[in-house]
Parts: structure tokens; sequence; C-alpha cells
């Protein structure tokens, strides 16, 4: 027998196992490491537009429910932030009792500040991160070393909690009361393109300018209010008072409970509650603050 | 045993073992190749169903009911049950005006939820379907909670050229 052409078929064989193997591992591990899916770029930039909309929803639901309950909060403690430190009697607040001063513009803008920023907090983003379907035998090339291993951060770090953090630190950049409307400015909101595959994060973004507005009444109607009853009340017989604020004010019903006199005033968004001391003066009215 | 003159391939022992194996090689790495297609460029294209925007469930929240809007009226009543159902068939109406697949049994779900408890839900489903372009957005409450509101398709053997045409 011919013992060298004997061993051509087996060493032809074992040839062809390894040709083909070493074909079969080339083109599986240069799949396994390809991160251009088509679309996948496209998706992101409409996700994360898609995602602007729902946060600028979000701001917008939250400056709402913010408005509404500062707006009342400050006409129920008549122009003041809180009636901690001023004395009140029947929940109406007596406004030369208290120790801060008459600034309601200052104050409501404390107030809605305060509770934007307790909806702010709270904001979760519904986004969908995008998850890609594996490659054929990716992950046994990823098990013996040939391809690098996609660490996932932990939800802390994670691409859904970088899209809710911007939202989350929502400042106000500019507020200010102008022909009976309320107008806002929020910081700018900063959005990281989700990266896919081998794009790095923040590689790209998409800024939104959040901005509310509201309908609001007259906001100086305070200011006036306040110099009319330090003008027309204190030190003066209710009578006369009453008659003066009558007459400026249009619904406006005050009570006299001696020395205290309380003061409704409905106007068109809120109602002013306060109660006033008839027979102490005011603070100044230099330091009164307007818009 | 053949011809010694040139013809002689050594078809002893080993001949028939070789091709019987180089055979099963062939008809493996025909399969995988071939019939498996693994030779072929992995489809990479992003599949629709990786996306579903949310402008739907964004138009029906912002759609006006009276002098409110739908997502106003739902988050301001959300503690009362009886305003919640009264919502109920003008929420019908809305999500029915909303396109389906023709000639599909396909039905669009609204379902709102707080802290995992279903406030609202108007559910239509087949035996069998699967949901579609599941959008859901979150909205905050004056409790300082958030209020869930999910909008999907319910469809009963819908392909990808029946949800493109909607």
């Amino acid at each position: 027998m011919n013992k060298k052409a004997d061993l051509f078929m087996p060493m032809f064989v074992l040839t062809s196992f390894i040709v083909f193997a070493l074909l079969f591992y080339t083109i599986s591990s240069t799949n396994a490491k390809r991160n251009d899916i088509i679309g996948a770029s496209s998706i992101s930039l409409i996700k994360i537009y898609d995602e602007a909309e729902k946060v600028l929803f979000y701001i917008d639901e939250s400056s709402r429910l913010s408005f509404d309950s500062a707006y009342n909060t400050l006409a129920n403690n008549g122009g003041y932030y809180s009636n901690d430190d001023c004395d009140n009697i029947n929940g109406y607040l007596i406004i030369n009792h208290c120790k801060s001063d008459f600034s309601p513009y200052d104050n409501f803008k404390k107030l809605f500040s305060d509770e934007m920023n307790s909806y702010t907090k709270l904001y979760r983003s519904s986004y969908s991160e995008f998850k890609p379907e594996d490659i054929t035998l990716s992950s046994t090339f990823t098990f013996f070393g040939f391809i690098p291993e996609e660490v996932k951060p932990n939800s802390e770090f994670s691409y859904k909690s970088l899209l809710e953090k911007p939202v989350q630190n929502l400042q106000i950049s500019y507020l200010d009361f102008k022909d009976n409307k309320l107008n806002i400015i929020y910081s700018d909101v900063k959005l990281n393109v989700e990266p896919v595959r081998s794009s790095a994060l923040a590689s790209s973004y998409y800024i939104i300018h959040p901005k509310f507005s509201a309908d609001v009444d007259d906001f100086n109607i305070y200011n006036n209010l306040y110099s009319s009853i330090a003008v027309n009340c204190i030190n003066k017989e209710f009578e006369v008072c009453n008659q003066v604020l009558s007459s400026q004010y249009s619904g406006i019903k005050l009570e006299n409970l001696n020395p205290i006199v309380k003061l409704t005033l409905p106007l068109k968004y809120s109602t002013i509650n306060m109660a006033f001391d008839n027979s102490k003066p005011l603070k100044q009215l230099e330091l009164f603050t307007s818009s | 045993m053949l011809g010694k003159k040139g013809a002689d391939f050594g078809m002893g022992l080993t001949m028939i073992p070789s091709i019987i194996i180089l055979i099963i090689i062939l008809t493996f790495y025909i399969f995988l190749f071939f019939v498996w297609g693994f030779g072929n460029s992995p489809d990479l294209i992003i599949k629709s169903d990786a996306y579903s925007d949310s402008s739907k469930i964004l138009v029906l929240i912002n759609t006006p009911l009276g002098s409110s809007t739908l997502s106003e009226l739902i988050s301001d009543n959300v503690d009362n049950k009886e305003e919640i159902k009264k919502l109920e068939p003008d929420i019908t109406s809305l999500i029915k005006s909303l396109p389906v697949p023709p000639n599909k049994n396909a039905f669009w779900n609204f379902i709102v939820s707080k802290n995992d408890e279903e406030i609202l839900a108007i559910r239509e489903s087949t035996l069998g379907a699967s949901d579609y372009y599941k959008q859901s957005i979150n909205i905050p409450l004056k409790d300082r909670s958030l209020l869930n509101m999910e909008l999907y398709l319910n469809c009963n053997n819908c392909n990808e050229e029946d949800l493109a045409l909607i």
C-alpha cells in the first residue's frame, strides 16, 4: 500500500474542516463586532424628540399645578409666603402682625419655585431604551473573550436616569408679570441622544427651552391694596375705611372685629383674604417690593 | 483494490471513512452557510417595533373636552371615581377614532394607573392578539405622585405591512 497516498484523504478532510472552521469564526466574530445598525441613529433622534415632547408636557403640567397652588396660597395669605410668622384670625392672616416684609412678588416667586421643585424632583421618564437583537454566537465569543463584554451601567447612571436629571434640576431663569400675564422661562433642558452601540454618549444632544405663561390678575393690586389700607384704614374709623376701599375695589368685603378688620377681595382668578389691626401701623410703604 | 498505475488513491482503510467524514463536514457547512444563512450579512436594519412614537397619546391627552383637556380632567379628578367613570364614553369615542389596520381585529387600549393601581382602563382585545405601538407618559398629580397613561394597539394577526398602514 502507498502510505503517502493513504494519508492524502484524511489530511484533505482535516484541512477542509480547519478552513471551514476558520471561515466560520471570521464571519461570526466580524458580525458580532458590527455596530452599524441601519436606522438606529435616526430612530434615536426621533425618540429624543418624542421624549422632549413628554418633558415639555410634564413641565407644563407641573407649572400649571404649581401656579394654581402658589397663586391661591399667596391670595389666601394676603400676599405673604406663609402664615408661620404672622398672627391670624379665623384663618385670615393679620398683615401688620407679620415679622417678614410685605413682598408679594418675591413671595409668589418663592412659593412657585418650591412647588415646581417638588414636582420636577418626581419626574420619571417613560423612555424605552434600545435593545439590539443578539447576533448569533456573539455571547459565545464574548464568553471566550474574543469580543469585549458590554458593561451595563447601574440604574443611577443609566441612560434613562441621564434623561431624568436635567428635568429634576430644572431652575426658573426668568419670572415676570406683564399685562396681566405671568411669564416664566426655565433653564434649558439638555437631552442626550441615546448612544447606539459604539457611538459615545453626549456626542449629540437636543436642547429644549421650556416656557410657561398664565393669565393672572393685575399683580400690583397687592401693593395698591396694602397702600390703601395704610392710608385709609390705620387709625381711622371703620366706616371711613369701608367706604374708601369699597369705592376703590368692587366686590370688597370688610368685617369689623374691632380692632381687627377682615378683608375679602374677589378677583378674576383668585380671592385675596387678609386681616389687619387698624390700631397698629403697617410697615413703611418704601419696603414694598414690586415687579 | 483499484489499479496500481496512477489510480491508487489509497482506497483502503482510510478512504471510505474519510469520504464519509468529508460528506458530514460539507453537509454541516452547507446547512450552516446556505440553509441557515450564516454567511449572509446579519439583518442589522432596525425593526419598526423597536420604536413607537408617542404622538397619539400626546394628541389624545391634549384633546379638549369642554374647557379642559383630557389629561387635566383625569388628573384633577383622579380620586373621584364617579367623575372618572363619566369620562369613559368620551375617551372610548376618542380612541375609536384612532386609525387601526384595515380588515383586522384591532383595538386601541387606554390604561391610566397611579402607583400601579388602575384608575381607568378602556380595554378591548382578542384571543391570541399581540400589543403594538405601546406609548406611555407620566404626568404629575397634586398629591406628588405620578399618573401613568398608556396607549397601545391590540391586533390579531397583524404584520409589519398592516401596521405600516396606520
